[in-house]
């Protein structure tokens, strides 16, 4: 069982299909050890504010970073992205955002409320293990996270 | 210009009195030549020449009394006929025509005057017969006019006290040689009909511009509504095509102590599809978006863009073997990005279809006539069997198969959407083995279809 204080990455995937992929891409690099999912927006802030299903998590022992798929049932991705960007803290967090969309006005949108990244699902699988082993490796490995600053 | 009217000229100078006064001349001077020397002849006496000369006398103011009575009969009979013939003229049109004086007052009217008013207008104030309100709103008018303008207006006037009609006023100011303003015509001419016509047509135009409205409206929800689908279409199809190709891999990966070569065999073939299908979807939403995406024209340098987008369908090495030659382009008035779109569909075509060929020739040229210029790409591919030439731009419509060559044949339809939408035609001609052209039109000078 991963201890949910420690996790690197958190996945926000409602599709069941698509995070079996993303895990076992992430599962080729080795960087899914302290992987945690959740299926929509409300999960997702419920985690990362520590409540609700999630009252006995650290609240400081942040991910660091947050895959985020923008269509998700409840609250929806973009919402989960300003929630976050707006809050002094989680604001650190990195956001990729990991969609099938590619329309334009849902890329600006991303950007214009604070995401860091835009990648897009790929259809092509050996493309999706490609992009999710660049994407974990950067942002896991030759990123600096604001939480090595404090380990 | 000579404002004085006739009135003005006769007071010095009148051929009627002229010629009056002539014939009394003349039969005054005949008589008193003639009459004297006959007077003379026939008296015996002196004496009887005095009482000859004083009954010729009378007799000369007798005659001439009676000539002039005659003479100025005539002459007025005649000044009455001209009138009569005038008033005739003035009665028989369909106008209102009178005379007003400097004190506003009617002096001459026709017959037209007292069919629309009811009564004969002559003596009366303007004021009294237009009553007091219509009176207030041309008064301006008056005043202007009696300060010698001519003025020319529309207005509503009462008809017999009960429908309103429409009339084109003319007030034009009567002056004397001096300048003096003595007063001032009015011709006004019945335009109901025409007014009426005009409130129709802008009823019409109204009604009409509510109608366009709405259906512009209508459309851009159709448009709208597409988008969404597009949009939908984008995400809900990809998803299970991802899950379709990943679950495969996995199979594939995870199992592969298990699966024969057949099995790994029927794995590639389920990946392979959909990846294609896949293409066919990503081929489907640019058309659909190609055919919405608003024209914003403008200059384009047709030889450049071709150059430019050559460059950036090939790479130096492959440019080794192809012949490239682009001839004098004249610029088109249209899109930029969907004419880059026509030039990479139809030059990426010409790459592809001449691919097998040790050297491909492309030759890119163009011909100008009035109305249009026809831009052409021909090659020395594969080409295509002429007798198909009609599918060659249908949508999905392909005349080779998988084998031969790659593509989901949305390309040329692609280009025919584009070109028809800035007003142009494409059409092609080819051969199989021998190669292909391609040509579109381009309208000349700021002509879209939409």
């Amino acid at each position: 069982m991963t201890d949910l204080n420690a996790i690197d990455i958190l996945l926000v995937e409602d599709n069941p299909r698509d995070a079996e992929l993303i895990v076992r891409a992430l599962k080729k690099k080795h960087l899914a050890n302290n992987l945690h999912i959740v299926e929509d927006g409300v999960e997702a802030l419920d985690f990362l504010f520590a409540r609700g299903r999630y009252d006995g998590r650290r609240r400081e022992d942040m991910p660091k970073v947050i895959l985020l798929d923008l269509k998700l049932p409840r609250v929806s991705g973009l919402e989960v992205l300003q929630t976050l960007k707006s809050d002094g803290r989680m604001r650190a967090i990195p956001v990729v955002i990991v969609t099938s969309s590619a329309e334009d006005p849902d890329v600006e949108t991303a950007y214009k409320l604070g995401a860091n990244s835009y990648v897009i699902k790929p259809v092509q699988f050996e493309m999706f293990i490609e992009a999710m082993s660049r994407l974990g490796d950067y942002w896991l490995t030759l990123n600096h996270s604001m939480k090595q600053n404090r380990d | 210009m000579d404002n004085s009217t006739p009135a003005t000229r006769s007071a010095i100078y009148n051929p009627g009195s002229l010629r009056i006064s002539g014939i009394y001349l003349v039969t005054g001077v005949l008589w008193i030549l003639l009459s004297d020397k006959l007077a003379a002849q026939i008296a015996p006496s002196p004496e009887m020449l005095t009482t000859i000369s004083i009954y010729k006398g009378w007799m000369y103011v007798i005659v001439t009394s009676i000539l002039l009575y005659w003479l100025i009969l005539r002459h007025i009979a005649e000044v009455h006929e001209s009138e009569e013939r005038l008033r005739l003229v003035m009665d028989s049109l369909p106008a209102l025509i009178s005379y007003i004086d400097t004190n506003q007052r009617y002096q001459v009217s026709n017959k037209m005057y007292e069919e629309w008013f009811g009564y004969k207008v002559e003596g009366r104030r303007i004021e009294e017969v237009l009553g007091n309100r219509k009176y207030h709103e041309i008064s301006g008018f008056i005043e202007k006019t009696l300060q010698g303008e001519t003025i020319n207006f529309e207005t509503d006037l009462q008809h017999l006290g009960q429908e309103n009609r429409y009339v084109n006023t003319s007030f034009v100011p009567d002056k004397s040689t001096d300048g003096v303003v003595r007063g001032f015509f009015v011709l006004a001419q019945d335009i109901t009909a025409r007014k009426q016509t005009e409130n129709e047509i802008q009823q019409l135009n109204e009604k009409l511009e509510e109608r366009v409205i709405e259906r512009t409206a209508q459309l851009h929800a159709v448009n709208r509504e597409l988008e969404a689908f597009s949009y939908s279409i984008s995400h809900d199809l990809r998803a299970p095509l991802r899950a379709i190709n990943g679950y495969t891999q996995i199979l594939i990966e995870d199992y592969k102590t298990v699966l024969d070569d057949e099995g790994k065999r029927i794995c590639s073939v389920i990946s392979a599809e959909a990846k294609r299908m896949g293409e066919l979807i990503d081929d489907l939403l640019s058309f659909s978006r190609l055919s919405r995406k608003e024209i914003n024209a403008t200059y384009v340098d047709m030889k450049a863009l071709a150059y430019s987008v050559y460059g950036e369908l090939t790479r130096e090495v492959e440019r080794e073997r192809i012949d490239l030659k682009i001839g004098a382009l004249p610029p088109a008035n249209g899109d930029p990005a969907l004419l880059h779109q026509v030039w990479i569909n139809l030059i990426s075509n010409a790459l592809k279809f001449s691919s097998k060929k040790d050297r491909a020739i492309i030759e890119i040229g163009a011909q100008g006539n009035n109305d249009e210029n026809i831009y052409w790409i021909r090659d020395n591919g594969a080409g295509f069997d002429i007798q198909y030439v009609d599918k060659l731009f249908g949508v999905f419509q392909r005349l080779h198969s998988d084998d031969e060559f790659d593509g989901t044949g949305v390309g040329l339809a692609i280009v025919q959407r584009i070109v028809q939408r800035h007003g142009g035609r494409v059409w092609a001609e080819g051969e199989t083995g021998k190669g292909a052209i391609f040509s579109f039109s381009l309208p000349r000078q700021g002509e879209t279809n939409d």
